[in-house]
């Protein structure tokens, strides 16, 4: 069902689709434009052209496959009987959705519903719409609906705790992480359950966010709200007035600030960026960059500003590594509503990574709200049975609530995928201990001290070379090392 | 002669109407708190004559014990009834002009929790760069004696009555050097004398002090600890007559080195003697299980208190037992830096604690706060321990490192509601708790003898906070002082136990706790809307159990040991 990845400034990133064959053509003159803008194809106007007119033939060719479809669904859906009616509606429902029609695919949803309310995947698709447009209640109904008709469901079951977070009812949310555990325990790469994303493409396949350059911005904008055909007219006009000169004077600031850095003057290149950015205040690039370079510097403050410009302007994938710095620095700055807005964003994005869903679940339970950091690190542990850090944070809320049992049983899991693991170790000496194994708790606690013991260490050493470094540095002006 | 006789006579008379003044006023805050329903606390710190700032000799330095103190303790030093402060002031190493300026203030309450300072005619005199104190009767003469801590040789100040202290340190062979900071007094060997544990710190003499921070701009911070060598802890024993010898060798204490801030003494396993819990700043905690023969085993891991529950040990520094749920076991609570919240560790029984942090609702209030002082009191006396916690950071500087961060911090105040979780309730409970201040020590005690806790806490760089309870007082409670007759004469590690309205509460009588303090010695238990108590059993240290029934709540009791009540007095209310 996965097509093969795209060259994407770079790098390679997947389009997310299960239909994904319809638009092939289309996402590759996406591409194209988005490397021509950015200035890797040579003379960008010629490219920028080309890869218009590949976008706008693909993009017919897609909706010509479309109204095919539609076309033979309409007259098999009249005559076929409703739960063949409400399979083919709910087909349908699914081609508007990867084509970004989302009012069309929701008719069609509703209508498959109507005609056999317990057609399969529909309510999810449903309650993946209402989210999409901000309707949290019909959200959480439909994955309610869903998750009635099929309660082994795990991505159903997570969606629902998540959109019925703290308003649950606790058979409900019972019900729901019982489906998450029984998941945890079989969990493996080989049945890894997969989330659905209505996004263009896959961001967890981007390792930055990717802008365009600010005179392409309206255009970027109205391709991630998946109006292409908008898209491509704002395209056609942009390329043929002074855009493309602009985005080439923008790329040059952007590539001479990354000179002055890539040379070790870090402030020459921090005033280039914020010149490239008073130049350019859509300047995406610039707002990303100049983020990063204020994070390495130090200075979480400012970089959270640019992280939160970048992520304001239209980006055509990469956004949750903007929003996974938005967290961290809200995380650390103990402003936690706001890092769990910028990490559920994340979790939006790239609900199938792991480590998305480990971050947002340490901030809900910095927060006290136990139940929703399990949901988090549950299905942190199903995406990646290996994830050391899910089971050992899973089990840790399930021996906070008393269930020992099952945290013994994650524990276990932690510690035979790291034996070295601390807090699995400790935590699991402790577990064992509440559940009577008071042998094979002590034995364990006994391994936890000598690698505790080393940990220390390890770490008075640390502390002991970094004051040297300061001392050395003292006498020669340089290191920086906080004290507490 | 007879002007200046007149002139005392007159300036008399205008210092007891402006008490009688002050206690007015304090009495209309108490009964407009009391009107509005959940208690309040109002700082009367200068009302109370207790407002005298903590010199911490702050230097361009940074030496790290600038920002560590100053402690405090409640006592009875006089025997009159009325609860006595004496707050420890810190000094200079920086600084010998600003060292001077240094006093240690022994504050006599004079009734009502109306403080007059007493230091200058009590001999007591500010020597070492000062950190903490406890307050035990050394030499059984029914005086309490006073020991208190220093960055520097310690002293213990012999109490000879009539307000009069003697320094007696080298005679009594307690003159430890290095950096101690908080002590308990305690009878370890059950012989009816009183032993004292001393818990030390680093290694970070003035000779030694390192530059921590950022070198390429000179910004200098206070050190982590790790950056100096921890120190042991000291036990010395009591021959009886209040002379000590150094028995932390034969105690087993020599070989755990740990960075030592908080002490707590309690009898955790109920096996009749006392342990001691000592929080380590960034290295894992020490529970010192009593053997027996004042020999002692270091059980913090297993018993599950060394570490927090991811296994890292965290910077501990204010700690204190009770029992906060009712089961008749004493828990433990430990404050910590900011990041780490607080630790509340539940006592399974078996020897054996549960971090019960995330489930008690004590984890995110204490996020955010560096933490120092802490204590369990029933403050609106329903019959439940509360919790309260001082916090302020230990970098004066932090802003510059962490935006948001603040050196100032606000105190919290848990409310115990159902004896499983607490509620943060500091923002509601009055100005005394709204306040923004660096804390280091909290003590807990009835200043006014109305019946509830009241709070001291001591501010580095700063005058301390006298927090009135208002409102406390508005249910039942009963105060009871223990006398020991073959137990040690103040009754320390006595358990008491009040059974009332179909609840029982235990509490244990102890020294030193929370950070560098002491609280009331008197055992406060509140009693909800009973008025009357059904029993109040007392296990004496030695080993017997009184048992007294049917006492009228809100009163002061005194129970001798084998003798019942020996003294009562009514509250003040």
């Amino acid at each position: 069902m996965f097509r093969s990845c795209l060259a994407l400034l770079g790098i390679l990133i997947c389009p997310f689709s299960a239909h994904a064959q319809f638009k092939d053509a289309f996402v590759q003159g996406v591409a194209d434009f988005v490397n021509a803008a950015n200035g890797l194809k040579g003379d960008d106007g010629p490219a920028l052209t080309a890869a218009i007119d590949a976008m706008a033939a693909g993009l017919a060719q897609w909706d010509g496959a479309v109204a095919k479809v539609e076309a033979g669904l309409a007259s098999e859906i009249a005559k076929a009987p409703p739960p063949v009616a409400a399979r083919m509606r709910a087909a349908l429902g699914a081609v508007y959705l990867e084509r970004g029609r989302w009012d069309a695919a929701l008719k069609q949803f509703d209508a498959a519903i109507a005609l056999d309310p317990q057609v399969d995947d529909v309510q999810h698709l449903r309650g993946l719409l209402q989210l999409r447009a901000n309707r949290s209640n019909e959200a959480e109904s439909a994955f309610r609906s869903a998750f009635e008709r099929d309660p082994t469901n795990v991505t159903t079951a997570y969606l629902l705790l998540r959109a019925a977070s703290q308003r649950a009812q606790a058979g409900e949310t019972n019900t729901a992480m019982k489906t998450l555990s029984a998941a945890v325990d079989t969990a493996s790469s080989a049945n890894r359950p997969q989330f659905m994303v209505l996004d263009f493409l896959d961001e967890a396949s981007v390792a930055a966010p990717v802008f365009v350059p600010a005179a392409y911005s309206d255009a970027a904008s109205l391709l991630a709200k998946a109006d292409y055909d908008a898209a491509i007219t704002s395209l056609r006009k942009t390329v043929a007035g002074k855009a493309p000169a602009a985005a080439r004077d923008e790329r040059t600031r952007l590539a001479a600030a990354d000179a002055r850095i890539a040379a070790g003057d870090p402030s020459a290149g921090r005033v280039a960026l914020e010149d490239a950015i008073r130049a350019y205040p859509s300047s995406g690039n610039a707002h990303w960059k100049l983020g990063r370079l204020q994070e390495a510097l130090g200075d979480d403050p400012a970089a959270l500003k640019s992280f939160q410009s970048a992520v304001s302007l239209p980006s055509l994938g990469g956004a949750a590594n903007a929003y996974a710095r938005i967290g961290r620095i809200r995380h650390a700055q103990l402003d936690l509503d706001g890092a769990v807005s910028a990490y559920r964003r994340r979790v939006d994005l790239t609900p199938n990574d792991s480590v998305s869903h480990l971050d947002l679940g340490d901030v809900y339970r910095a927060q006290d709200r136990l139940d929703d950091a399990l949901a988090e690190y549950l299905i942190a542990a199903i995406l990646d049975s290996t994830s050391i850090r899910a089971l050992a944070t899973a089990a840790q809320i399930h021996a906070a609530a008393g269930r020992d049992d099952a945290a013994v049983r994650l524990l276990r899991r932690a510690v035979t995928l790291d034996a070295t693991h601390l807090e699995a170790r400790y935590a699991l000496g402790r577990a064992l201990m509440r559940v009577g194994q008071n042998e094979e708790g002590r034995r364990e606690l006994q391994v936890f001290e000598q690698l505790q013991q080393k940990a220390m260490q390890d770490e008075r050493r640390r502390f002991q070379e970094n004051q040297i470094k300061i001392e050395e540095a003292l006498k020669s002006g340089g290191q920086r090392e906080p004290g507490r | 002669m007879r002007c200046l006789a007149a002139a005392l006579t007159m300036t008399a008379v205008i210092v007891t109407v402006n008490d009688e003044r002050a206690d007015a006023r304090l009495q209309q805050k108490s009964s407009a708190a009391s009107a509005q329903g959940w208690i309040t606390f109002e700082n009367v710190a200068a009302i109370a004559g207790a407002a005298f700032p903590n010199v911490n000799g702050a230097s361009p330095d940074k030496y790290l014990v600038e920002t560590m103190g100053s402690g405090a303790l409640f006592f009875d030093y006089d025997s009159d009834g009325w609860l006595d402060l004496f707050l420890v002031d810190g000094g200079s190493l920086a600084d010998p002009a600003v060292n001077a300026r240094a006093r240690h203030r022994l504050l006599h309450n004079a009734g009502k929790g109306m403080f007059k300072d007493a230091t200058d005619s009590s001999g007591i005199r500010h020597s070492d760069y000062g950190q903490g104190a406890c307050a035990g009767d050394v030499d059984s003469d029914g005086r309490v004696d006073l020991y208190v801590t220093n960055d520097g040789p310690n002293t213990l100040y012999r109490n000879m009555g009539k307000g009069a202290f003697t320094d007696v340190t080298r005679a009594a062979n307690v003159g430890l050097g290095g950096w101690s900071t908080s002590c308990a007094f305690l009878d370890v060997d059950v012989d009816g004398d009183l032993d004292l544990f001393v818990t030390n710190y680093l290694d970070a003499a003035k000779a030694n002090n390192r530059f921590c921070g950022d070198a390429q701009r000179r910004i200098r911070v206070y050190c982590h600890p790790l950056v100096y060598q921890g120190l042991p802890n000291v036990l010395y024993l009591n021959d009886g007559k209040g002379t000590f010898a150094d028995a932390s060798a034969q105690a087993g204490l020599p070989k755990y080195i740990g960075n030592g801030l908080g002490v707590a003494v309690g009898d955790y396993d109920d096996d009749g003697r006392p342990d001691v819990f000592v929080a380590n700043d960034g290295v894992p905690n020490f529970l010192f299980h009593n053997e027996g023969g004042g020999r002692f085993s270091e059980v913090g891991l297993l018993a599950g208190v060394a570490v927090a529950r991811d296994g890292k040990p965290r910077a501990g520094m204010g700690t204190e037992f009770a029992d906060y749920n009712g089961d008749g076991r004493l828990d433990l609570v430990v404050t910590n830096h900011e990041f780490e919240t607080t630790s509340l560790f539940r006592n399974d029984g078996g020897g054996v604690f549960t971090d019960a942090t995330l489930e008690s609702g004590v984890s995110a209030p204490t996020l955010p706060f560096v933490g120092f002082g802490v204590g369990f009191f029933d403050f609106d006396n329903d019959a439940d321990v509360d919790l309260s916690i001082v916090n302020g950071h230990v970098i004066d500087n932090t802003a510059m490192f962490r935006a948001g961060s603040t050196h100032a911090q606000r105190k919290l105040l848990f409310q115990n509601t159902n004896g499983r979780r607490f509620a943060e309730v500091g923002k509601t409970s009055g100005s005394g708790f709204s306040r923004d201040a660096v804390g280091r020590t909290l003590i807990g005690g009835d200043i006014d003898n109305d019946g509830d806790v009241d709070l001291v806490i001591t501010n580095n760089g700063a005058a301390p906070d006298v927090l009135r309870n208002n409102g406390g007082s508005a249910r039942s409670s009963i105060l009871i002082r223990v006398v020991g007759t073959t137990s040690n004469r103040d009754g320390l590690g006595a358990r008491v136990t009040v059974t009332a309205g179909g609840r029982t509460q235990m509490r244990e009588v102890k020294s030193g706790s929370s950070y560098l303090g002491q609280n009331d010695l008197r055992a406060h238990v509140g009693l909800g809307d009973s008025t009357r108590v059904d029993r109040i059993d007392v296990r004496w240290p030695a080993g017997k159990t009184d048992t007294i029934r049917d006492v009228p709540a809100n009163q002061i009791v005194t129970i001798t040991e084998g003798q019942g009540i020996t003294g009562r007095a009514a509250l003040s209310r």
